[in-house]
Formats: structure tokens, sequence, C-alpha cells
């Protein structure tokens, strides 16, 4: 008993211990921090991704100017390849093919982050958030931060948060039985000063052009056509958009559902008659199923288990008769 | 003729604001006869091409004439590496991948589009003579032995049974992700954290 009250107050010493070391910071605070660090921080390093046997090495640097994000990566394996990014346009080099892909303007113009009004009671009813001991990565000491679901409709987190600069140094994706599903790891990473300068590339952004507005403000503001009847528990609509009938991929109803972490997106669109999907399919983390509705097919995607996906599929009907 | 007023008359005519049959021969003449016109025709026709975001497509290959203005050029700097090819949007592209940090874990695949959405402009870039020739912009093509979706044990590809779905659902993802959010949660950039692409 007494080896008991023992380990008790040493595992509340070492709890204790742990939110000294975090400055009492807790791991929500923790979270918002890193979300913050990731768009206003100055940092440049290199990183490796997995992906079920995939292992790919990146190098990437990112810089915020004036609240201006300024973003190149570089594909350090395979075919050669590298992205860069601003807060307007996004493009892409192949330069080992001697192709340039220019992807055009970001739709949305700026980040937007399904972390931010988030509260911690609402990431509580699906995830539990705790620190654990801080660690190692890339030779600078991080915040543990262990994020497990509530329930089998999503995936967990173990993340690795540099003390300094608050930026993931590590990000494991965990499914129900703790396996690896993804992760990436910085190898390397500064932050701050002596920052590569990246403007050469942002140049050939400049040749991107700017996306049409989508739609006519009457068809932007029209209420959904669709609704669901139900929702994975914590799963909220962040986000209703709607294509334009002119767009080239045709007309498109988008909705994206977050718990504030786990992000779904479900895609309606009038059938194409032929080439619709139907079934489900995976790439990475992330999986993705189609079914055909009322003349329409419905795709929905996400890093979630399938079976949350196929809630989503089943529950969405047309909201008008 | 001032230089001046031929470059203005070279991107008036390309603008459509010309009567074109009445300039265009002694445009051509002007070309043909001076380097520097015809590096600014390429130079006006790619601006032009790209601000009114026309094509519906794809890839284009920029001369190597036009590339090297290009790279002299400080409003619309091209990348300095010689040889790099510029690529219009795809069709669907402009607007799905208007996001992207997952088009380098895509760009492989991006630049191997559906062999339908590639076929009219392929005949011009399976000639090397004639796409040399083009003043200024033709397509890429695809490689003859691009990896097809639906190869078994390809771990960075979709799952599924033809290019046409494979593209859209990448597109889709690329949206997903412009429109869900930068968390961290993901690491830095977070279309990378999940998804990469099958070795070719």
């Amino acid at each position: 008993m007494a080896n008991a009250k023992f380990a008790a107050f040493g595992i509340g010493g070492l709890l204790l211990s742990i939110a000294a070391q975090a400055g009492d910071l807790s791991p929500h605070e923790l979270l918002e921090r890193m979300n913050e660090a990731v768009r206003t921080l100055d940092y440049e390093g290199r990183f490796v991704v997995q992906s079920g046997e995939q292992l790919d090495a990146m190098y990437i640097v990112h810089r915020a100017d004036d609240g201006a994000e300024k973003e190149r990566v570089v594909a350090l394996n395979g075919e050669p390849r590298e992205f860069i990014r601003s807060d307007e346009a996004i493009a892409c080099l192949v330069p080992g093919k001697d192709q340039h892909i220019n992807i055009g303007r970001r739709a949305n113009g700026r980040s937007f982050s399904p972390l931010r009004g988030v509260s911690g009671s609402q990431l509580d009813t699906t995830y539990q958030v705790e620190l654990l001991e801080p660690a190692r990565v890339a030779g600078r000491e991080a915040h543990q931060v262990l994020i497990q679901p509530r329930d089998d409709l999503r995936f967990g987190y173990r993340l690795y948060v540099d003390k300094a600069s608050n930026l993931p140094l590590r990000s494991v994706m965990l499914d129900d039985s703790k396996g690896v599903v993804s992760q990436m790891m910085f190898v390397e990473l500064r932050v701050g000063q002596a920052i590569t300068p990246i403007e050469r590339d942002i140049s050939a952004m400049q040749m991107a052009r700017a996306e049409p507005v989508e739609g006519s403000s009457s068809e932007r503001l029209a209420p959904p056509a669709w609704m669901f009847d139900d929702l994975p528990t914590g799963f909220q609509l962040n986000l209703h958009r709607r294509r334009s009938d002119n767009a080239a991929d045709g007309p498109l109803e988008h909705f994206i559902f977050s718990d504030g972490l786990a992000t779904v997106s479900v895609y309606v669109q009038p059938a194409r008659h032929g080439g619709e999907f139907d079934g489900v399919s995976q790439r990475g983390a992330a999986s993705a199923i189609g079914r055909s509705l009322d003349e329409h097919e419905v795709i929905v995607v996400g890093e979630v288990p399938i079976k949350t996906l196929q809630m989503f599929a089943q529950h969405i009907r047309a909201a008008r008769p | 003729m001032k230089n001046t007023t031929v470059g203005e008359l070279t991107s008036a005519l390309l603008d459509g604001e010309l009567d074109r049959s009445a300039q265009q021969a002694a445009i051509s003449a002007r070309l043909a006869a001076e380097d520097g016109e015809r590096q600014r025709f390429g130079r006006y026709r790619l601006i032009g091409d790209v601000m009114r975001g026309e094509s519906a497509v794809l890839a284009l290959q920029v001369s190597a004439r036009v590339q090297e203005a290009l790279q002299v050029e400080p409003a619309i700097l091209a990348p300095r590496r010689r040889g790099r090819q510029w690529l219009r949007p795809a069709a669907g592209l402009a607007v799905a991948a208007s996001v992207a940090t997952l088009a380098i874990v895509l760009a492989p695949q991006l630049l191997t589009s559906s062999e339908e959405s590639m076929q009219p402009l392929q005949l011009a870039a399976t000639n090397p003579e004639r796409a040399a020739l083009q003043p200024s912009l033709v397509a890429a093509t695809a490689p003859a032995d691009s990896e097809r979706p639906g190869d078994a044990g390809s771990e960075g590809r979709w799952q599924v049974l033809n290019t046409d779905l494979e593209e859209r659902l990448n597109r889709l993802v690329i949206e997903h992700h412009e429109f869900g959010g930068r968390t961290g949660i993901h690491g830095p950039v977070p279309h990378i954290g999940f998804a990469n692409y099958g070795e070719r």
C-alpha cells in the first residue's frame, strides 16, 4: 500500500513536473500556438514523411513577411519536384522533367484553420489531449502531446512540438490500434534568422492568373441543396461553398466538416452518366468514398477511418423535396 | 517604326484590338527580321494567354527564345534554369488545384494527366521538330511509359480503375486541404503529411 501511495505520488509529481516544464501551458494552448507558428514564423529545414511503406524526404523554407506567407517545399528523393506558395498563388516545378506547372491562385487567398475557434471543451468531446514527457527531435527539445480519440471515428496523433518555436517537429497519425498511419519528422530545423530567401521562386507565381469569383453572389449565397440527417459525433459544418455552373469542372457543392482536428469534405456533383466514382479508395492516409444519389455523384474524402466517411455518405439527402 | 510602337502594336494585335488581317503581315515581317521583336511577340503572347486564362489546358512549352526573354523580363521572371517549360493550368486544375501543397506529391501525375484531355495537344508535342518551330507555346506530352492508376501495390496511388477518376480524386483532395485548413497537426505542410506518390 505504501508502495502504491509512493507510486501515485511519484506519478503525480511527474505530471506536475511535466506541466512545470511546459511552463504551465495547457495542451490546448500548445496546439493553438503550434497552429499559429506554422503560419507566422520564418523557418527552414529538412523533414521526412512516411505513409504506408513509402518514405520521402523534403526540404522546406517558410517565410512570413508582413503577415504574408511564402513557402517553398522541395522533394529530396524520388522524382525531382518542388512547389512554391504564397497567400495568393501556388506553382509547382518539376525541373527533372523540364516542366513547370502553374496551378493557379489559391481560392480563398489565405490560410483557413479549423483549429481557430475550436474551444478546448469542444476538442475534449472527441479527443483526450495530454502532455507527456518532453522528448528530443531534430536536436531540439520538444513538448510531447498525445491526442487520443474517444471513439473509433477519427485518428489519434502524437505530436512533438518545439519548445523554442512551437513548430511541430514530429507528427504521427495513429489508428485505433496505435498503429502508425502516417508521420512526418524534421531532421533539421532552423527558425527565425538567416532563412533562405524565396523571392526568386515567388516571381513565378506572378504568372498565375487570378482565380475568377466562383459564381454570382446569388449562386454563392443560395442555401445548400443538400443536407445531412445525422453527423458523426463531434463533427460540425465548417464551410459550405458552391462552384459555379460555369466552372471548368462543372457545378459542385462542397461541405467541409471538422471535429477540431480532423476534416472531412463532402462533394456533390451532377451525375456524369459514366465514370462516376462508386466505392472506396485510399491513398496514403486519405480515403475516399463515392456513391450515386438522386442523379448526383457524392464523393466524401478525408483523413479519417472509412467508417466515418461512410456515415457522411449515408446521411446526405436532397434538401428540397 | 520605333521599337516601342512595334511593341504596342504587337501587344494590341495579340489582345485582338487590331484588324488582324491588316496588321499581321507587317508584324510577321518585323518578327522575321528582328530577333527582339520575335522575343517580344512570344512574351506578350505568353502574358496574354496566362492573364486571360484562356487555356483549357495543360502544359505549355515556351520556346527557347521566349524563355530567354522571360529570364530578363523583371515583371514576369521565369525560372532561371534553362530548359524548364511553363505549363498553364489544366482545365479543372485551375479551379481545383487552386491550392495545394499536395501538388508536390501529385505533380508527377498532374503533369501526365488523362490521355483524353491531353489528346488535342499531344499532336504538337509528340513532334519535337514541330514543337521547336512553334512561335511560342506548345503542349508538353505525357511520357509513354507513365504509370497507370490501379497498378497493384502502388502505395501512392488511388486504388481506382481509370486515370480520369484518379485525377478527379486528386483534385478533390487538394480542394479538401485548401479549404480544410492548416493546423500543423500533419506537420508544417498539411498535404504532404498523409500522401505521397508512386515511384515511377
